[in-house]
């Protein structure tokens, strides 16, 4: 382990940060995928090379952008940036065969079906290959070489993680020590430990966490924030809050043409009162996202930076537009 | 603003059966809808129990219990209104919260053939990790339970909160999938009867006598010890095994009769109905029909004037004024009003789409958004009370 972490709060940009790894984590339906492909057209509009990371084969880059699956290896998908869909069976196979030239224990561990399910659900070995995978792209080169002692320019700036939802993306997260723990020597047991030291480089890699105003999502990012500190030293970047629902009549001299408005809404009733009570509504979300936020803020340390709830449909435009504001977050 | 008229209410659907699973996606709110659900049963009479496999407390804080819920606890109503709280004669709600751990345990220890046995099994280093992660065993645990349950006639009703999943299928094939591996595992894989667990004749049994060669990669890459301690771990459960297949087919029984219905819950988004639409075909594959179809958290817009709103507030009524804050104000609300009645139009668009295909003589129940967020047993009330009217 290196020495304790700096403060977070010395973090200009928060969302991206200035490491070349992020992990994009979050509860499940929070918005990760969102965040993490508006990061990535942002970054890559800016002139950066950008790899957006997808794990447990999950398309969503895909279904935003519009374009057909972008399956494995990595694909380009907008100008600059490049996805790939990281599948554990694929990771698997690539991480043992190409990046290990493990492939004995890959034809052992995939020609044996009584050993696989036992290697993956108790070794967590394709969690390990999965996050070895990114490690592999990290490791990428412009040039086409490869590995810890490449020269050159890299072949991504930037390469961003949609994890999946939070209990897999910490299981994820923790992969390598997982296998350190169980192996404790051997070649796999040093792959780990060099993954586990990438994960836990500050100026390499970084963690950005992404949540909603509410309850539960709130409390199980203050879980994951306490749970991610305890267990290793990666560098957390900020919580960003997804989906919060803009202010309305907010200022002190608003409010009381607020209090009017209501009063003149519901004698007039119809589609006046409706929208009245809709204010109302929304007036009071507002409310409460305002508490959580500062709960968020008061119990990780970390910054929190909202974002407002998109309506309607989510094309190109917002995603442009939620990257610039993610962006232009300054702490 | 359905069109269609289910033949049934979802009351109805649900009234007789002694197992309800509520399945879907992640996000939708299953655990809050099976609570709830629960809660509308036992106002009906019965004795009833929500069970679920969350692990992030969700349950317990949303029937306001500040425990664990690791067994079946009565939940006070005191928190609600006098009306609210009184349940019929004999009826009750329970809830509990599975740990896939502590149920593994139970099984060991019910089932193994002897204490031996029992203890080698509880003791083995694998065995903790395999009790967590071992895929399937969070379904196959939730299966024992709910047979378990069942079986001891304490309650009329039994709500499963099933885990969030993207393949519907899973909830059910896990465990079948868990046993067979462990099944094959321990033909291939079966440990001496008497000594210790060599790794060099674990590595024997496991790949044949020819192949050592392949056993010394294994060893090389993750060391002796890894092998001899999964192949004991596995080796020790083949005196559970026949009991664990029989109680599977069992609740597979169970869960196929008429005696359980499914109720599948989605979001009103475009992307959870679609997946919703997904799950429910998929459960048909599986020979699961779903009795019901829950859509929660729909815009709170009333339903009289969920149509298309003046395109400015001064043509609803309001009336112009000199202020330029107030005029301000009006418009953003308008603006943020109409958005909700466009996001409803589309919404009730994809949840009729969603009902045509899976049958307009399902009960639909639209839950709408409540103000403010369910995580106590006040809102669980109202939330049962919208459903019970369903």
């Amino acid at each position: 382990m290196q020495s304790k972490s700096p403060p977070s709060s010395d973090i200009k940009q928060p969302a991206l940060g200035e490491q070349r790894v992020l992990f994009v984590v979050g509860k499940g339906g929070v918005g990760k995928s969102v965040i993490t492909t508006s990061l990535g057209l942002a970054a890559a509009a800016r002139g950066e090379r950008v790899c957006i990371a997808e794990m447990n084969g999950a398309e969503s880059v895909s279904t935003l952008l519009g374009c057909p699956p972008v399956g494995y290896p990595a694909t380009k998908v907008a100008e600059r940036l490049d996805a790939i869909s990281i599948s554990p069976d694929k990771a698997t196979e690539d991480y043992l065969v190409r990046a290990l030239r493990f492939r004995k224990l890959y034809d052992l561990v995939f020609r044996n079906r009584y050993i696989e399910p036992f290697m993956n659900g108790i070794l967590g070995l394709s969690d390990l290959c999965s996050i070895g995978k990114i490690m592999d792209l990290e490791w990428q080169r412009e040039d086409g070489s490869y590995g810890p002692d490449s020269k050159g320019p890299y072949r991504y700036d930037r390469i961003l993680v949609d994890c999946p939802a939070t209990g897999h993306g910490l299981a994820l997260l923790r992969a390598a020590q997982t296998m350190m723990d169980v192996t404790r020597a051997g070649p796999l047991y040093n792959n780990s430990a060099m993954i586990a030291d990438l994960l836990e480089d500050r100026s390499k890699t970084a963690v950005l966490l992404v949540t909603l105003p509410e309850e539960m999502p709130v409390t199980e990012t203050l879980e994951s924030v306490t749970s991610l500190r305890s267990d290793m030293n990666i560098a957390l970047n900020g919580i960003v809050i997804n989906a919060v629902p803009k202010a309305l009549a907010s200022s002190k001299d608003l409010q009381a043409f607020w209090s009017d408005l209501v009063i003149e809404a519901s004698a007039l009733g119809g589609h006046a009162a409706a929208a009245a009570r809709h204010g109302v509504e929304r007036r009071q979300r507002r409310g409460q996202a305002d508490a959580y936020i500062a709960r968020l803020s008061s119990g990780s340390r970390l910054p929190v930076l909202e974002l407002p709830k998109i309506s309607g449909s989510l094309g190109i435009d917002e995603l442009h537009e939620l990257g610039a504001l993610l962006e232009g977050w300054q702490q | 603003m359905s069109s269609t008229r289910p033949s049934l209410s979802l009351q109805d659907a649900l009234a007789d059966r002694k197992v309800v699973v509520v399945c879907g996606t992640g996000g939708v709110g299953k655990t809050t809808i099976s609570a709830s659900l629960a809660l509308a049963a036992a106002r009906t009479g019965r004795r009833v129990l929500v069970m679920t496999i969350d692990p992030a407390r969700r349950l317990a804080s949303s029937l306001g219990i500040d425990e664990q819920l690791g067994e079946e606890t009565l939940i006070p109503l005191d928190a609600l209104t006098s009306q609210e709280r009184e349940l019929p004669e004999g009826a009750s709600l329970h809830a509990m919260m599975l740990d896939a751990k502590s149920t593994w345990d139970g099984v060991v220890r019910r089932f193994a053939p002897n204490a031996q046995s029992r203890d080698r099994i509880l003791s083995n280093r694998y065995y903790q990790r395999a009790a967590g992660s071992l895929a399937g065993s969070q379904e196959y645990m939730a299966m024992e339970k709910l047979l378990e349950v069942v079986r001891s006639e304490r309650y009329d009703l039994v709500v499963l909160d099933t885990p969030p999943t993207r393949n519907a299928l899973d909830f059910l094939e896990a465990p079948q999938r868990m046993m067979g591996i462990l099944q094959d595992s321990i033909i291939k894989w079966i440990a001496p009867q008497s000594g210790g667990f060599s790794a060099a004749r674990a590595g024997a049994l496991l790949f044949g006598r020819g192949q050592q060669a392949m056993f010394s990669v294994f060893e090389r890459f993750l060391g002796s010890d890894v092998l001899s301690g999964i192949s004991e771990f596995i080796s020790s459960f083949s005196g559970l095994l026949d009991g664990m297949r029989e109680r599977a087919s069992e609740v597979m029984k169970l869960l196929a009769s008429e005696e359980t219905a499914f109720v599948l819950v989605a979001s009103p988004s475009r992307i959870s109905l679609d997946e919703a639409l997904y799950f429910h075909d998929r459960l048909g594959e599986g020979g699961i029909s779903v009795r019901a179809l829950v859509v929660n958290r729909t815009q709170p817009v009333e339903d009289v004037i969920a149509k298309q709103a003046p395109s400015s507030p001064f043509e609803a009524g309001f009336a112009p004024s000199g202020a330029r804050g107030h005029q301000a104000l009006l418009e953003s609300l308008w603006e943020s009003y109409q958005n909700v009645l466009r996001q409803r139009q589309l919404d009730d668009r994809s949840i009729n789409e969603l009902h045509l295909h899976c049958g307009t003589e399902l009960p639909l129940a639209r839950i709408p958004r409540l103000q403010g967020e369910v995580h106590d047993l006040q809102a669980l009330s109202t939330l049962a009370g919208l459903l019970s009217q369903s």
